[in-house]
């Protein structure tokens, strides 16, 4: 049952993917990538990786859609520039040679949920043993982020800070 | 979009129930997925919904540029001060054991609190930035 789910949602993300880049409009192609985080989200979602789906439904389908919405009211999103007549043969040959090298990365891949896997065996048992009585935390991915990787969250925060003071330099240049 | 009523009052009673629900994503980090940033983004976009439908004068009202552009330096401050203020009190950088007033346990779970209200506040005023850095030039 659980595989059909997946199946469809795949299908879903895939045909997101191709509609973005289909669509001449770009306002269409923003909401359809909405579309597919909301189906990646999903996805997180059935892999048990509930904070990485509930960040990726907040930012993909959430904040950038309205950012890029912003940015529509002040550029033209209706481009007829965009309409390719050519099809390049060197292109697609190149497509097809990177499709080829990424699916031999993926029979490299463990089985899903393979308990002996070396990321199985390695540090996560003893981060779930220790976790909750050394942090006091039940979550055990806040756990990790915020005491036994605090620094880190740390460095996260200041590169965030530094980003968004970055684009409001940039944004405002040659204003007093 | 500026004379809509049912726009206008579909918002009016969403959007408290919107920063609601990023203060409990955010306190209940600990026990529940979520965290500072998850929390962070949902509070920009309940506060970036009210700036759409409303209009970025009335935005304003709330909060300024200049506040936000203080508060997403407090967020780096505040976490960075928690980790100064273990190492002050004779421990590691970052060791919320060794916060002032609060033992082991209390103090690993305070610890957690302070440094994810950090990213809180820096996630959610650097969102509300760069939407209110593009809408200036709609406005203009």
């Amino acid at each position: 049952m659980t595989i059909l789910i997946d199946i469809m949602f795949l299908t879903f993300l895939i045909l997101a993917a191709f509609l973005s880049i289909h669509f001449k409009n770009l306002l269409n192609s923003v909401i359809v990538l909405g579309a597919y985080s909301l189906y990646v989200a999903v996805l997180w979602t059935t892999l048990n990786a509930i904070d990485v789906a509930f960040t990726e439904a907040a930012v993909g389908a959430g904040i950038s859609t309205v950012l890029f919405l912003a940015v529509f009211t002040k550029v033209e999103y209706e481009d007829k520039s965009l309409v390719r007549k050519d099809r390049k043969i060197l292109a697609l040959g190149i497509l097809f040679f990177l499709g080829y090298l990424l699916i031999l990365g993926v029979t490299d891949m463990p089985n899903f949920g393979d308990p002996n896997w070396v990321t199985n065996t390695y540090l996560i048992p003893d981060f779930i043993a220790r976790a909750k009585t050394e942090t006091g935390a039940d979550n055990i991915v806040t756990a990790v982020l915020g005491s036994y990787r605090g620094f880190d969250t740390n460095g996260e925060t200041a590169v965030i800070f530094i980003a968004g003071l970055c684009t409001y330099l940039i944004l405002n240049r040659g204003e007093s | 979009m500026n004379n809509d009523t049912i726009l206008k009052t579909t918002t009016r009673i969403i959007v408290p129930f919107i920063l609601m629900f990023s203060l409990y994503v955010l306190a209940h980090g600990e026990i529940s997925p979520g965290g500072g940033f998850q929390g962070g983004v949902i509070f920009a976009a309940g506060l970036i919904l009210y700036a759409m439908v409303f209009g970025i004068e009335k935005f304003y009202k709330i909060i300024s540029k200049r506040m936000v552009i203080f508060l997403t330096a407090l967020g780096v401050s505040v976490y960075t001060g928690v980790g100064f203020i273990t190492m002050l009190n004779g421990g590691k950088f970052l060791e919320y054991a060794k916060l002032p007033g609060l033992d082991m346990k209390s103090g690993n779970s305070m610890g957690l609190l302070f440094i994810e209200t950090g990213v809180f506040i820096t996630v959610f005023s650097v969102m509300i930035l760069l939407f209110i850095e593009v809408a200036k030039k709609y406005d203009n």
